[in-house]
């Protein structure tokens, strides 16, 4: 028999304003959800394979498109998936200060290498008031040299899971004993043997920390404010294929590398319907527009604000050329330094979109930094 | 109050109409704008496809033609090479033609050629030589080595001869005296075999009689048994018979007796039947006779009252015609 997962998720139903509850089951073996609507005692969606989920899409606090709809998964259903996921699967938070913002690419990189799982992201600009907020009831040295790293420019927030993610990053980071034992991974101990990624990153200590900073960044309630610009910026989103094939830090890699600079950032889970929605001026144009929009909701994708580090270059012209032709065919024939040729394996699964409308740029932005928001 | 009421009402009614028509604009406005925007971003990715058309048409061009340069480059280099080697093997074959050629060349070359057989000749017959001698060296050893052999094995029978000779006088003596004890040995075993045969036959001649005497008093007493089993089985199949005949025949008078009855009681019901249908018959004849004289009576009234009016009282039905009927 395969192994199964049971979780308690919900389901916000917009045209009722009601947040439904059902019981999801997820089939390790064969890759297959099954979701049980435990009020009316029926069926809600048939055992069907997801051949885009993966076993570590699934923990309390993850977020699971399922055909469109999201489901935020609350709590474990039944005591055996409690026992085998909330031992191992943990969450932990950390902070990409400024001054290592050019080597995001990089830490990603490790990062995924290391099984970690990239859940939430956002670059945000801290102010003095949100910083003390923030830092409230944290040890007084370490806190004044964390205040003048955050608000000195804008900083990453990212929540990430993994098995023992908290000792793992924790004793790297200090650079404890427990961090040469050989069950840590390689690529996370490289990442940190370097002083200038140990000073660049800021990690959240217990999980009661974890949970007090996860919520202070991404719950909108103390007003962080995203780093989006607008001024001679494009928009570039990491299509979901792509970060569930891990390329998600080599495309930073990539963008940064070729005189690109992220200016925001932030993860998303859209929904069916706000996909649709942003691409709208794509449909009847391309033939592909469904399959685009399915993609695009089929899990979490990575929307980045991005400037041409020369001034005088159009960002938009520049970064379309640098993602090259729409077909990664092509791409791989044509302009085959760029990002889809790399990248990408088909038309839909280009790994990046990019604005190809230049009046679109501001629009997209707006769409994804604030409208959303 | 009424008037302001009613001014209320159309103030708001008013401001309703007045946002739903923006609303309505707005979204007019978004529609036309969605329209140019995707008019626009049809263009360009018509004209990219179009160029990156005519990239790749450039590309596989440029791939056909370097290709195309390629093998001509192949096929001229090879041209070379071969009018190279042609060249090449074209004064090899005008030096070997001079050599040829010229005449005390060939003078030397016939001479170091007769030189060289006459030297092999003569190793020839030095090796010729060497083989005979050595064939008869062979040989000779081979002679020597037999006569060594025909000289052991000879050496060998004589000395197995006399040895043999004195085991065989060594040994009669005690074959005598074996065989003697072998005789003896034979001997008391078979008179001891016939002593115990003569008891055995005296044995088995006593037992002999006592058997068939007893043998005879158990069939004697098998008969008595069987003859008092027989009796007792006459009697009783006696009895037996004796118990079933009586049983069958006062079954059958009982039997009879009830027949009798049987008869006695059909007989009575057919008399009684019979007397009961007479009476009936009678009856029944009277009754057909009365009913026949009323009927009469009837017509003769009939007739008496529709006398001579010219009414047919009376008509025969109509025959059904037709081919079944017939």
């Amino acid at each position: 028999m395969s192994r199964r997962l049971a979780f308690v998720a919900e389901w916000y139903q917009e045209e009722a304003a009601i947040s439904k509850t059902f019981t999801l089951w997820y089939y390790v073996d064969g890759n297959a959800l099954e979701v049980y609507d435990p009020k009316t005692k029926k069926m809600f969606l048939r055992r069907t394979k997801m051949p885009e989920l993966t076993e570590k899409d699934f923990f309390v606090g993850s977020k699971i498109n399922i055909f469109g709809r999201q489901f935020d998964i609350v709590d474990y259903a039944d005591e055996a998936t409690k026992n085998i996921l909330a031992k191992y699967r943990k969450r932990t938070f950390i902070i990409i200060k400024n001054s290592i913002l050019p080597q995001l690419g990089k830490i990603l990189c490790s990062l995924v290498e290391s099984d970690f799982n990239i859940s939430k992201a956002m670059m945000v600009q801290f102010t003095a008031e949100q910083i003390k907020a923030f830092l409230k009831g944290k040890d007084d040295v370490q806190s004044s040299i964390l205040m003048s790293q955050l608000l000195s420019g804008p900083a990453i927030g990212i929540e990430l899971i993994a098995n023992n993610a908290i000792e793992k990053i924790k004793y790297c980071q200090a650079q404890a004993k427990e961090c040469m034992n050989e069950n840590y991974p390689r690529s996370l101990r490289t990442l940190f043997d370097r002083e200038d990624v140990r000073n660049g990153i800021y990690c959240s200590q217990t999980e009661d920390e974890v949970l007090r900073d996860a919520t202070f960044f991404f719950e909108n309630e103390h007003g962080l404010q995203n780093t989006v610009q607008l001024n001679n910026s494009t928009l570039c989103i990491i299509k979901p294929h792509a970060i569930k094939e891990g390329n998600l830090g080599k495309i930073i890699s990539e963008i940064t590398a070729n005189n690109f600079k992220i200016t925001a950032m932030r993860m998303h889970l859209l929904e069916r319907v706000n996909c649709a929605e942003f691409y709208e001026v794509y449909r009847g144009v391309l033939p592909d527009y469904i399959p685009m929009v399915s993609q695009l909701a089929s899990g979490s994708c990575v929307a980045l604000e991005i400037i041409c580090t020369d001034s005088t270059k159009c960002s938009y012209e520049e970064f379309r050329k640098f993602c090259g032709p729409m077909d990664p065919e092509i791409a791989k024939l044509l302009r085959p330094h760029t990002l889809r040729a790399k990248f990408g394996s088909s038309k839909t699964l280009n790994a990046v979109h990019c604005t190809d409308l230049p009046d679109d740029t501001v629009l997209e932005l707006q769409y994804l930094f604030k409208i959303l928001n | 109050m009424e008037v302001i009421e009613f001014l209320q009402k159309t103030d708001y009614k008013n401001l309703h109409n007045f946002i739903g028509f923006k609303v309505k604009q707005k979204l007019q406005d978004y529609k036309l704008d969605l329209q140019e925007r995707q008019v626009r971003l049809r263009n360009i990715l018509n004209f990219e496809s179009l160029q990156q058309n005519e990239e790749l048409l450039f590309l596989a061009k440029e791939r056909v033609e370097s290709a195309k340069q390629q093998r001509l480059d192949w096929i001229n280099t090879k041209c070379i090479e071969r009018q190279q080697a042609e060249e090449e093997l074209l004064k090899l074959k005008n030096r070997q033609r001079e050599l040829e050629n010229c005449e005390e060349y060939r003078l030397c070359q016939s001479q170091q050629i007769l030189v060289e057989t006459k030297q092999a000749q003569l190793e020839q017959i030095a090796e010729k030589k060497a083989l005979m001698s050595r064939e008869r060296q062979i040989e000779q050893n081979w002679l020597q080595v037999m006569e060594n052999v025909r000289q052991e094995r000879e050496f060998q029978e004589a000395y197995e001869k006399k040895l043999r000779k004195v085991i065989e006088g060594l040994n009669q003596q005690k074959n005598v005296a074996l065989l003697e004890a072998k005789k003896k040995m034979a001997q008391n075993e078979s008179e001891t075999l016939k002593k115990f045969y003569a008891e055995d036959d005296m044995r088995a001649l006593t037992l002999d009689e006592k058997s068939k005497t007893q043998q005879k008093l158990e069939e004697m007493y098998k008969k008595m048994q069987q003859h008092q089993w027989l009796k007792s089985q006459i009697t009783n199949n006696q009895l037996r018979n004796t118990a079933q005949e009586q049983n069958n025949f006062e079954e059958d008078f009982i039997f009879r007796t009830r027949e009798d009855q049987q008869i006695c009681q059909e007989l009575d019901e057919s008399h009684r039947q019979k007397v009961r249908n007479n009476e009936w018959y009678k009856l029944y004849m009277e009754h057909c006779a009365k009913e026949k004289d009323e009927k009469k009576k009837l017509i003769a009234e009939l007739d008496q009252r529709y006398l001579n009016t010219g009414c047919i009282l009376q008509q025969k039905p109509k025959q059904p015609y037709g081919k079944v009927c017939r």
